[in-house]
């Protein structure tokens, strides 16, 4: 897959910058766009600079979005249940919603988030089935992974990234030139020691920062670690299929996102009935239909993949049901060709063409204490990514 | 990015992935049995 970046921002009528990723079928180089969603500098603010009106109102939002929502409290219960994504999610939802906020009002939600979360601690410890060590973990705001207790619902993690961002618009106010965007990404964080991406466009090409934020020092073997997890990142495949399954989130039968999930499995269904059916579509066809056609989608891909191991394995017994070995090889051969494909997916690596340079950046809060260039794009490499104003 | 690059909205696979799994298993082997008699006919 070619994947590249490419960044447009209209000034004039304020609209929010915008990262797309073209991205290009190998095979029949087909060109397709993403947008990225983007937390843009021009939304943030710095509490310093804002009226007593501005700041309240923005206290009254981030509070009504943060105290009492079950949804993070679900993420909260998830994390007292040891799920090591949950931690990362959790954060990065109400760092974006506090990003605004005096270092006194982030300390006042989250307390008063844990409060709410306490205050229904009956109602959770049923539903969620707790233990008697994960009440305690609902009390405090801890979970234990890897038999290392933390505190989830400690500011300190979301007060050091508002500092960081709020040092970078400094920063970038002061190079009108630059369009930066910030970027939070719950996997990222879970897997790959990054807090934050900032990427922006400088005259010589698009910069992106993968970041780590501590809110204490590192020790050196840390920051060392650090680098080579981003290395491995960006080295890495495009889709991780892994990552994606052990994201799940248990939700009721009879949920929209259960429907919405077991009718992608419908859909699959009914194309794979199809294609071995008989001529009427082709492999081509299905991944196309699928949206599938040189682009990873993490779901459709799990869905497909899970339904050939099911096919595989059902089709062990397929011999004893009277199909000709006409019949049985053209199934099988479908089988092996849609593997094939989507192994071709699979084992996408990311295309770096279109971003000039990428750093793994540590920080403690506003502090970089380490900068490395990780990534260097050379040639015409450089020309690939270009913004529209 | 991953699963996750930039652009993909991720969801979350709405059930532990061994029971989805068991569930796509048990729906395989029924699309398998359908499959094998429309051939047959």
């Amino acid at each position: 897959m070619n994947e590249g970046f490419k960044i447009t921002e209209d000034i004039k009528q304020e609209k929010l910058p915008q990262i797309k990723i073209p991205t290009e079928d190998p095979t029949t180089h087909e060109k397709k766009d993403r947008a990225l969603s983007a937390i843009p500098y021009s939304t943030i603010k710095v509490p310093e600079k804002m009226t007593g009106r501005e700041k309240h109102d923005m206290f009254e939002a981030a509070y009504a979005k943060i105290v009492g929502n079950e949804k993070l409290e679900k993420i909260a219960m998830r994390a007292i249940k040891g799920d090591r994504g949950a931690f990362p999610e959790i954060i990065n939802r109400m760092t974006e919603l506090c990003l605004t906020l005096s270092e006194e009002e982030i300390d006042s939600i989250v307390r008063k988030f844990h409060e709410t979360l306490r205050s229904k601690e009956s109602v959770y410890a049923t539903t969620f089935d707790l233990n008697r060590e994960q009440i305690m973990h609902l009390r405090n705001g801890t979970q234990v992974i890897n038999e290392r207790r933390r505190d989830f619902l400690n500011p300190i993690g979301i007060k050091s990234v508002a500092r960081f961002v709020r040092s970078r618009l400094m920063l970038h106010a002061e190079k009108p030139e630059t369009i930066p965007a910030f970027y939070f990404e719950n996997y990222l964080d879970a897997e790959h020691n990054i807090d934050l991406i900032e990427m922006f466009e400088r005259p010589e090409g698009v910069v992106m920062n993968l970041v780590q934020i501590k809110s204490r020092e590192y020790a050196p073997q840390d920051i060392k670690r650090n680098i080579e997890i981003h290395k491995r990142w960006v080295m890495g495949h495009a889709v991780n299929l892994s990552v994606y399954e052990r994201s799940f989130e248990v939700e009721p039968e009879d949920s929209d996102r259960y429907k919405e999930f077991f009718s992608e499995v419908s859909h699959v269904e009914d194309l794979l009935v199809e294609m071995l059916i008989g001529e009427a579509i082709t492999t081509d066809m299905l991944f196309e239909k699928l949206g599938l056609k040189g682009v990873s989608h993490a779901e459709r891909m799990w869905i497909l993949s899970t339904y050939i191991d099911a096919i595989k394995e059902a089709l062990v017994h397929i011999e004893d049901v009277g199909l000709t070995e006409e019949q049985s090889n053209h199934i099988q051969k479908v089988v092996s060709d849609i593997e094939m494909k989507l192994q071709a997916i699979h084992t996408q690596k990311k295309d770096l063409k279109g971003v000039t340079e990428i750093h793994s950046i540590c920080t403690v809060a506003d502090k970089i204490v380490s900068d490395t260039v990780i990534f260097k794009a050379e040639g015409v490499d450089r020309k690939a990514v270009y913004v529209k104003r | 990015m991953e699963i996750h690059r930039p652009g993909e909205e991720v969801k979350k696979l709405p059930e532990d992935p061994k029971k989805i799994r068991a569930i796509i298993t048990g729906r395989a082997k029924a699309l398998l049995a359908k499959l094998v008699q429309k051939i047959k006919k």
